[in-house]
């Protein structure tokens, strides 16, 4: 029991925070209307659900994070190398 | 000690993860750094300068490529695209091995911009070592393979950690990179006990370790509180503990990398916790 829309509805659940919502309050019927078989939407319905919460705003920390840093930088320490080399 | 323990002794390393923020120390300080690791994906779209620099460096002291991107844990099947970059650099950079987590990162067109656990099941086994299967052919060399923390036991699981990191690790053929903080993490926050975890994986199929620190975050309802593995904190005493318990089990030579990724304190201190992955080892060989 794994598949890619399985792998899918959990991206959404990771990201999306009004999808993850509407699936804490009723996880089984949301999880079989983004198309799970109905032994995938069981299994996600005992999901732990602060568990998931915890994850998805780790996610968010880090998009977040990598946002703020998108741009390694890079250019002293080259600089630095270039000199001690 | 035994002939062959002497001998996994004169053969372990201890390094640490490239950050240009650390730069000035590493360079200042490489006789005491075994093994640098360099995150890959900094340099898929790199400058010639810094891909110089980056090729300057390898030539000085060993260095590993690690990839964060490639989402190699999934029944979906990898990008050759992320693949064919880790083949370029491995090539340009002459890096002596190169990694990726066993994790997904993206699935039907959603980013989720860090390392999530799939669902734990023979699918999600299969579909791994088939993805490393396939990178391994693209970038020309097998990669190490590293657990990941994971805040939520992933949903829909029909195994356990450790029965899916040992049957990816055998069905794939690779070496594991095994990061002790991951999984003390996983096991202090599922109550298990970290050590018994440890004492479960393929540890004969341990390559390298990853060692950093983490800090421990409250609950939303305020119940209970979880490790988050954040690389922002000291190595913690237990995982040291864990260190010396795969050097007595794991009779071959190991790298050891202590990642750091922020909150950084003095380079004197990140020696000090190179020296307590060098004693960890020691004690663990000694045993």
């Amino acid at each position: 029991m794994s598949s890619p829309t399985l792998e899918a509805y959990l991206a959404v659940l990771y990201t999306d925070e009004a999808k993850r919502h509407a699936f804490l309050q009723a996880p089984q019927a949301q999880a079989l209307l983004h198309g799970l078989s109905p032994q995938e939407a069981q299994a996600m319905a005992a999901v732990d659900h602060i568990g998931l919460r915890m994850a998805a705003a780790s996610f968010q920390h880090k998009r977040a994070a990598h946002g703020s840093h998108a741009k390694p930088r890079r250019g002293w320490w080259r600089r630095l190398l270039e000199r001690w080399r | 000690m035994a002939a062959a323990a002497v001998a996994a002794v004169a053969a372990d390393r201890v390094g640490l993860g490239w950050r240009g923020e650390l730069a000035a120390g590493i360079l200042s300080n490489l006789a005491q750094i075994d093994v640098l690791e360099v995150i890959a994906d900094d340099y898929y779209r790199a400058s010639r300068a810094s891909m110089d620099a980056l090729c300057s460096l390898a030539r000085q002291v060993p260095v590993s490529l690690h990839g964060v991107g490639m989402g190699l844990a999934s029944t979906i099947p990898a990008e050759p695209r992320r693949l064919q970059a880790m083949a370029r650099l491995m090539k340009t950079v002459q890096a002596e091995s190169w990694s990726e987590h066993l994790s997904f990162v993206r699935a039907g067109g959603v980013e989720i911009g860090h390392l999530a656990a799939p669902p734990r099941t023979p699918e999600s086994v299969a579909g791994a070592v088939a993805n490393i299967a396939l990178a391994s052919r693209i970038v020309g060399s097998a990669p190490l393979m590293e657990n990941i923390a994971t805040l939520v036991e992933p949903p829909a699981s029909t195994m356990d950690e450790a029965q899916w990191l040992a049957q990816i690790i055998d069905g794939a053929q690779v070496p594991l990179l095994l990061d002790l903080h991951n999984l003390y993490a996983n096991a202090v926050n599922r109550g298990q006990d970290p050590q018994a975890l440890l004492l479960r994986l393929p540890l004969a199929r341990v390559g390298a370790v990853h060692l950093s620190g983490g800090h421990w975050i409250d609950e939303p309802e305020g119940t209970g509180r979880r490790l988050l593995d954040d690389h922002l904190h000291d190595v913690p005493a237990d995982v040291f503990a864990l260190l010396t318990v795969l050097a007595r089990h794991a009779p071959q030579p190991l790298t050891v990398i202590i990642e750091r990724d922020g909150n950084y304190p003095s380079f004197e201190h990140v020696l000090d916790q190179l020296a307590l992955a060098r004693a960890a080892l020691r004690a663990g060989r000694a045993a």
